[in-house]
């Protein structure tokens, strides 16, 4: 111990106690109050510059507590990130996941003698050198699965996925990341539709159909998409169908010796269209053909 | 008086080796259970625990010496010169569960490792060596388990992950000058061995190598 460091500290600690004393017995308090901070005060110092003797478990326990302080002050950090945390963002805790250390320390004692003349002397010596470190490492481990930390902290689970929209909702086409694979989607009776392949129903349809969507061998099920699908796909037949059936009423409504005549009158039509006509017509498609494969 | 080199600089390598794994258990242990109970306080969604995942002492020897016979005051004074090099490495790891009797006695793990060794070591400084290197295994094995003894009963969440620690790895690498009797010499030509300790699954494994 270095006591030449101690005298400033012995000074102010007797000043101090003189202090107190005369405070005393004046029985003065604020004297009192300020004699016990100049104590206060002196063993600070004195501890500050005591230089302190440590051992190797002074070290590593050193060590030890370090780190559960800064992890403690981590977690009073990650409470404060929780509590702010955006909605986008997803909840976490910070960990200090590894800490090294390293203490290092050297020995070195010599043996020397000799003996010596005047003119002549014999000596030997003998150094022995010994260097030592200690590595140490902490890590923060997860504890086991099994335990029952566990219980009262479940594991963090992924989102739930919500169920999908009803048909009559507008639906949301999700895009598939698929690159250079071709989806062929297409409708299909329900009776022949394959295993496993769910059966939308349109309301008020005559026949029960199912989409089949396939991309490069793989079979969607993607029951939104495919009712997003069918639904744009059976609206236009929809529409084929009413157009279809007026066609027909409208041709059931007409005098029955006019439908003959107006197929033969249509044909005729075509026939009867002179022959300059027709050559000009087939010189057009010819141009049109000719300009096409300029263009590629 | 001559000041002969010897090889002693290995006596205090046991007496380090055990205080290291005393201090070592202690620190692991004081380690887990203060962040066990800083877990217990804080509301975590995922249970860590920080513990000494491995620790590793490493000592460097060196003995320079000088044994000059009478010197004239007009001769030059000869320099020290290095005898003996030595490192020896010490590691520990933590323990399993299932660590607490089931395995033989390091005593009986320490007579095997010293019959082989003993057969492979024919120099004096070798032996000193090799025997040192069995008194750190052992000494450094049974302070560990003595260490982490009396934490043996405590209900801690520590115990399902961690039961203390062992020696995972010891070797010891010696630089000399030997004389032709296998003694250290300040004239003798330096020769290297190697030995290395490794830990098998169910005595230690013991590789010598002199160059």
């Amino acid at each position: 111990m270095d006591y030449k460091k101690l005298r400033p500290a012995a000074r102010a600690l007797k000043k101090a106690l003189v202090a107190l004393e005369n405070a005393l017995a004046e029985e003065i308090d604020d004297d009192v109050i300020a004699a016990v901070r100049a104590l206060d005060d002196t063993r600070a110092d004195i501890a500050a510059e005591v230089p302190t003797e440590g051992s190797v478990e002074d070290f590593l326990t050193g060590i030890g507590h370090s780190v559960i302080e800064a992890q403690k002050q981590l977690d009073k950090a990650s409470s404060v990130y929780l509590d702010r945390l955006p909605a986008h963002a997803l909840p976490a805790s910070f960990q200090i996941p590894k800490v090294t250390a390293d203490l290092k320390f050297a020995v070195r004692s010599v043996n020397q003698s000799k003996v010596g003349f005047i003119i002549a002397s014999r000596s030997s010596e003998a150094t022995k050198q010994l260097e030592q470190s200690v590595h140490l490492e902490i890590v923060a481990v997860p504890v086991p699965a099994d335990h029952p930390a566990w219980k009262r902290a479940p594991p963090p689970q992924a989102p739930a996925i919500p169920p999908p929209a009803a048909a009559t909702a507008p639906a949301k086409v999700r895009s598939i990341d698929i690159d250079e694979t071709s989806i062929h989607v297409e409708l299909v009776d329900a009776d022949d539709a394959p295993a496993g392949l769910e059966v939308y129903r349109a309301p008020g349809a005559p026949r029960t159909r199912a989409l089949s969507a396939t991309a490069g061998g793989f079979e969607s099920l993607d029951a939104p998409a495919m009712r997003a699908a069918a639904v744009q796909k059976s609206a236009p037949a929809k529409v084929r169908a009413a157009a279809k059936k007026s066609a027909k009423a409208a041709g059931k409504a007409a005098p029955a010796r006019a439908r003959p005549t107006a197929k033969k009158g249509a044909k005729a039509a075509g026939k009867g269209a002179p022959a300059r006509a027709r050559a000009a017509a087939k010189k057009s498609a010819v141009r049109t053909v000719a300009t096409r494969a300029s263009k590629r | 008086m001559a000041e002969e080199p010897s090889p002693d600089v290995f006596r205090m390598l046991p007496v380090s080796a055990a205080a290291t794994a005393t201090a070592l258990a202690s620190t692991g242990h004081a380690i887990s259970a203060e962040s066990a109970r800083a877990f217990a306080l804080a509301d975590r969604s995922i249970p860590f625990f920080h513990a000494v995942r491995s620790a590793r002492v490493e000592w460097n020897l060196s003995l320079s010496a000088t044994n000059e016979g009478w010197r004239w005051l007009w001769q030059r004074r000869r320099s020290p010169k290095t005898v003996l090099e030595a490192r020896v490495t010490l590691s520990f790891q933590p323990a399993a569960p299932e660590w607490h009797d089931e395995r033989p006695g390091v005593e009986a793990w320490s007579r095997a490792l010293w019959a082989d060794l003993g057969a492979q070591g024919e120099m004096v400084v070798v032996q000193g060596l090799l025997r040192s290197l069995v008194d750190v295994y052992t000494e450094a094995e049974r302070a560990a388990r003595r260490a982490w003894a009396p934490f043996a009963g405590h209900e801690s969440p520590l115990r399902s992950v961690l039961a203390g620690y062992e020696v995972s790895a010891l070797s010891g690498r010696i630089r000399a000058r030997l004389d032709d009797g296998g003694e250290l010499s300040t004239s003798g030509a330096p020769r290297m061995l190697e030995i290395e300790i490794a830990r098998a699954v169910d005595r230690p494994r013991a590789t010598l190598a002199v160059g």
